[in-house]
């Protein structure tokens, strides 16, 4: 058989085999514009997904307020339940600064330092004093994380 | 002569298809044994300590490279709601407002194929036994319309509706008074904007 014969089928086979794995190749990810048309259909406020950007960490908690018929003292003591974790699953410990500020960003009460290791669960008690809040003003929990050797900030707004 | 090279050509025809036929397995074996090492599975990325109402509960699909997902939930007091990450096509999130079990049913879309996992029942606890106010956070146009409306509308309106009330009005209501009122032509604003002063409007 001539080498021209050869070379000929060679490439047959070989386009034969590429062919057979196309199917293996990535071109199936979700690119950058998919992700963005999903993230305006998927919003839901029952969620409240407040990330603009891809976050490091879901921050979620919700701010307990004891039900008091004085409105002076409603913000005089307030609780914040919430969970930490990265978006990876992996949990390295989390070293981070936990603060309820005003919309202002003004600090409400004192700052609270930990370090989250398995557990994701962060709980806070924050005595105020004398705290009220105007129509314009709303309650911000503002936490910075070390994670990977880098510094992070997330900011969860409660009106 | 031409014999000979009939000869050749109908042998490497021949070979060409049996090398095509071993390929063909080969591949076939090598994709099963991939899948069957990349089965997916669900992680909880937050510890059961925190499977409390009102949180987000963030879920990382693992295992697999995940090119689609879709995923429903079902919990027995009907509370919770399932929300894909717009970000991540690993992940999603779950929340419920009332003590309850939930399962999660999840479609994947893999490099090797597609999967279902079926996820639970997750027991979500109430967050506190305390009575208590739980101000549910908003929307981000809500911020973002609070601010606009402050500072560009509020010389002329109120909210409230004392003053040249507003409440129900659209984006496109906004966006034809800003073309008709003279004293509001020097506004510009984007599409985004008006749809969030509408929105803290109708908030």
């Amino acid at each position: 058989m001539k080498l021209k014969n050869k070379v000929l089928l060679s490439m047959i086979s070989a386009t034969a085999l590429l062919f057979l794995f196309q199917n293996c190749s990535n071109t199936g990810f979700m690119q950058g514009r998919d992700l963005a048309s999903e993230w305006s259909s998927s919003l839901d406020p029952f969620f409240a997904y407040y990330y603009q950007t891809p976050p490091v960490a879901y921050f979620d908690g919700v701010l307990v307020i004891p039900n008091d018929a004085d409105p002076a003292a409603r913000f005089a003591d307030i609780g914040f339940i919430g969970s930490l974790s990265l978006v990876d699953g992996s949990q390295p410990s989390l070293s981070y600064k936990l603060e309820l500020r005003k919309n202002d960003g003004s600090r409400v009460c004192p700052q609270q330092t930990g370090t989250l290791g398995t557990r994701t669960r962060i709980e806070f008690d924050c005595v105020t004093s004398n705290l009220q809040l105007t129509s314009n003003e709303w309650l911000v929990a503002w936490i910075q994380f070390t994670a990977n050797g880098k510094t992070y900030t997330l900011e969860k707004p409660f009106h | 002569m031409e014999g000979g090279l009939l000869h050749d050509v109908r042998f490497w025809l021949l070979a060409g298809a049996i090398v095509k036929r071993i390929a063909t397995l080969l591949a076939t074996l090598l994709l099963s044994v991939f899948a069957q090492a990349q089965t997916p599975s669900i992680v909880s990325l937050n510890d059961a300590d925190t499977l409390v109402t009102h949180v987000a509960l963030p879920f990382h699909i693992a295992g697999v490279t995940v090119k689609e997902r879709t995923a429903s939930v079902q919990s027995t007091s009907g509370s919770c709601k399932v929300m894909l990450d717009p970000f991540y096509v690993t992940n999603f999130l779950v929340k419920c407002t009332k003590a309850d079990q939930f399962s999660v049913q999840v479609w994947v879309r893999s490099s090797v194929g597609e999967h279902r996992i079926n996820y639970g029942p997750v027991t979500v606890a109430l967050i506190t036994d305390q009575t208590v106010v739980t101000p549910e956070p908003q929307d981000p146009r809500f911020a973002q319309g609070q601010q606009l409306f402050n500072a560009l509308c509020t010389s002329c309106h109120t909210k409230d509706g004392t003053q040249l009330p507003l409440q129900g009005k659209t984006a496109a209501d906004i966006t034809q008074a800003i073309s008709t009122v003279s004293a509001m032509r020097s506004i510009s604003l984007t599409t985004a904007e008006k749809d969030a002063i509408a929105f803290y409007l109708g908030n």
